[in-house]
């Protein structure tokens, strides 16, 4: 274990005055390994119990960002390509219209020379 | 973690010679390979650094807070987070170092609250912090006393030296301040401390 009590016969020898035995006594660490070990599983209960899915570790964390970031990149990929052939069909679908209100016009009967008059006068054509 | 408990009882071994014990700045040899484990998300080379640290890191709680509760919370709060902020630490610095920092900060932070809160409630609910059946004695109870008398900082200098036998160098890491800083406060604390027990010792 690393982390025992060091005391006096350390490689820093601690003086031993009253002062210091009566610290001692009242800084007394817990003694009974059945109280460490205790605290051990609390400490280790309390690390399971962060391990909830809004407290994920870090490195969980950056993966679903980077996941989050690919996804949100992807998407935003296909919805401006779905734009793009939205704007085709559109810009087809006028030229198509515009052909056919051609076509219908030419397909009705001829004016008579008093409409044609009126119409240039109107400037409609 | 059958190299783990190797490598310790070689350690226990060295301790018994008394040549040479641990320190915040050293650690044994398979420590760095529990961190690396414990960074994959090991759980059980996380539990094998709490059972190796949870000692010292309670002595250097002790030395800052109140009392043996708080000294636990103290404990506990530090190891909570030193497992979350574990993969901003580089594994070939000292764990201990490491740990006994966020001990220290976590302790701090409990006597700060402490503080707040004793301070909203009545006189007569704030009892003596230490409930220990032995303490009896005048100057025991006197010396308690005085050391509540003493700022957290200096508290926690001349128990971490005196008691725990930390250098100067290594309490002025743990609680982040210069090393000279450390010097004069546990000579400020001592002859406070010595101060009180002269004069209990000169009525008795």
């Amino acid at each position: 274990m690393n982390d025992e009590h060091r005391g006096p016969q350390g490689p820093r020898a601690v003086p031993e005055d009253a002062l210091t035995t009566a610290l001692r006594a009242i800084y007394s660490k817990p003694t009974g390994e059945a109280y460490w070990a205790a605290l051990e599983q609390r400490i280790m209960n309390r690390v399971d119990e962060s391990e909830t899915w809004w407290t994920v570790p870090d490195r969980w964390t950056r993966v679903g960002l980077a996941a989050a970031a690919a996804a949100l990149v992807i998407a935003g990929g296909l919805y401006l390509r779905e734009q793009a052939r939205l704007d085709r069909t559109m810009a087809y679908k006028a030229i198509v219209e515009v052909e056919g209100l051609e076509s219908a016009l030419a397909q009705r009967e001829p004016l008579s020379q008093e409409q044609a008059t009126l119409r240039k006068l109107t400037g409609h054509q | 973690m059958t190299s783990a408990v190797l490598a310790l009882g070689g350690s226990k071994a060295t301790q018994a010679t008394g040549k040479a014990r641990w320190f915040v700045t050293e650690r044994p040899a398979n420590e760095r390979a529990l961190v690396l484990a414990a960074q994959r998300g090991q759980r059980s080379a996380f539990s094998e650094l709490v059972r190796m640290h949870k000692r010292r890191a309670y002595a250097v709680a002790r030395a800052i807070v109140a009392n043996h509760e708080d000294a636990e919370d103290a404990v506990q709060d530090a190891f909570l987070h030193a497992y979350r902020a574990l993969d901003r630490f580089l594994p070939d610095k000292a764990f201990g170092a490491w740990l006994h920092r966020i001990v220290a900060n976590a302790a701090l932070d409990i006597t700060r609250r402490r503080k707040v809160r004793d301070a909203d409630e009545l006189p007569e609910t704030v009892a003596s912090p230490f409930r220990d059946p032995a303490e009896g004695s005048e100057l025991r109870s006197r010396l308690t006393a005085a050391l509540d008398t003493l700022p957290a900082r200096q508290r926690a200098v001349i128990v971490l030296h005196d008691v725990e036998g930390y250098k100067h160098s290594e309490i002025g890491k743990i609680l982040s301040i210069p090393e000279g800083t450390a010097r004069s406060d546990l000579h400020y604390a001592r002859t406070h401390l010595r101060g009180v027990l002269g004069e209990v010792r000169s009525k008795l």
